[in-house]
């Protein structure tokens, strides 16, 4: 019989890899998901933006995966005009915005939400409300030009 | 308060017959929960309606999107979830927010906002959320403020309420302005139906 070390052991492999399987990777939307440094994100550029045949320029950026209880962030602190958005199928979700340190504007749903905000200095997050169940999240915004 | 839209200004009974008359004209198959055609036993006590019957409403003045609307539609990944802004229909003015049902992308339900301010607001889910999970904005100015509650409702609701505030489902739409707690019990005739709003804020975030 296992002893409970080995047990134990094994668990907390099990739990590694599993938190290895639901990391989030931000990418841009129409690209597959390779992984990507914050710095990268925030270089993205407008060619690729336009390459989803949006006029405006802006950075589109989406997490595959997304855990339970957990929001996401670029942190990027550039000037933005934010569009946010998130898909999580039929789950709780939630946007917020926060500028330095403070959050501010909180918008709660299901599934999916939206919410054009003013120019700002903010960070958009976009979370997974539920408890169980992981889910995927789209975060936009377009440059103050 | 401005009035944009009038149709709003027809009387609740006519809007409710020509709702009756359009939803009798409406192609294609949807449930109908109407007493006249359930079965004489009436619905189970388990049984949730989930019509929504402004999506069968043939289109009226004041249904357009607003160009703020519009222009989220076209230039932001809000035109991905929209099915087709013909669909929009007006539901009601509170606040200072215009509120419009829109078909969503696959098959989904869509409640959409815009703000005297411009500002633009959308939620969309399946239409099983709508007696569900729930199809619905809660937003707070800030966090831990009680949130505004915009509740997309489906037919035979007549009221919802927190507990401690009642307010009416008009034009399948309910608003709460400081909602208290998190849990909204939808009631009509036939129907009871509870929403857990859930948590308001997320307890871990991670870049």
């Amino acid at each position: 019989m296992p002893s409970a070390k080995s047990l134990t052991a094994t668990l907390l492999s099990a739990l590694a890899l599993t938190a290895a399987a639901v990391s989030p990777s931000w990418a841009e939307d129409t690209a597959p998901a390779p992984q990507k440094t914050h710095e990268a994100q925030a270089q993205t550029s407008d060619a690729e933006a336009a390459n989803c045949s949006v006029s405006s320029p802006r950075v589109r950026y989406w997490c595959d995966t997304v855990r339970p209880a957990t929001a996401y962030t670029n942190y990027s602190n550039a000037k933005k005009h934010y569009n946010e958005m998130y898909e999580g199928g039929s789950l709780p979700v939630g946007i917020y915005m926060e500028s330095n340190g403070s959050k501010f504007h909180v918008v709660n749903g299901t599934g999916y939400v939206y919410k054009t905000v003013p120019d700002t200095s903010a960070w958009a997050l976009c979370w997974n409300r539920s408890s169980s169940r992981t889910s995927s999240a789209h975060c936009d915004y377009v440059r103050t030009t | 308060m401005t009035d944009r839209h009038p149709f709003r200004r027809v009387p609740r009974a006519a809007a409710a017959a020509a709702l009756v008359a359009a939803a009798a004209c409406a192609p294609g198959p949807k449930p109908d929960p109407s007493p006249a055609e359930s079965p004489p036993a009436g619905p189970s006590p388990t049984a949730v309606p989930d019509v929504l019957s402004v999506q069968e409403r043939p289109p009226a003045e004041g249904d357009a999107l607003p160009p703020e609307a519009e222009e989220s539609i076209a230039t932001t990944p809000l035109g991905q979830r929209i099915g087709d802004t013909e669909s929009s229909r007006y539901l009601r003015t509170v606040d200072g927010r215009d509120y419009y049902y829109v078909d969503g992308t696959e098959g989904r339900l869509c409640l959409v906002y815009v703000e005297d301010s411009g500002g633009v607001a959308a939620t969309c889910n399946a239409p099983e959320a709508l007696t569900g999970i729930g199809i619905y904005m809660a937003e707070s100015a800030a966090m831990g403020d009680p949130p505004r509650l915009s509740l997309l409702v489906a037919d035979d609701f007549e009221e919802a309420s927190d507990g401690s505030q009642t307010v009416p489902v008009k034009e399948n739409l309910a608003v709460f302005d400081r909602l208290d707690g998190t849990r909204v019990t939808l009631s009509g005739p036939d129907a009871s139906h509870e929403i857990d709003i859930g948590t308001q804020e997320p307890t871990a975030v991670e870049g």
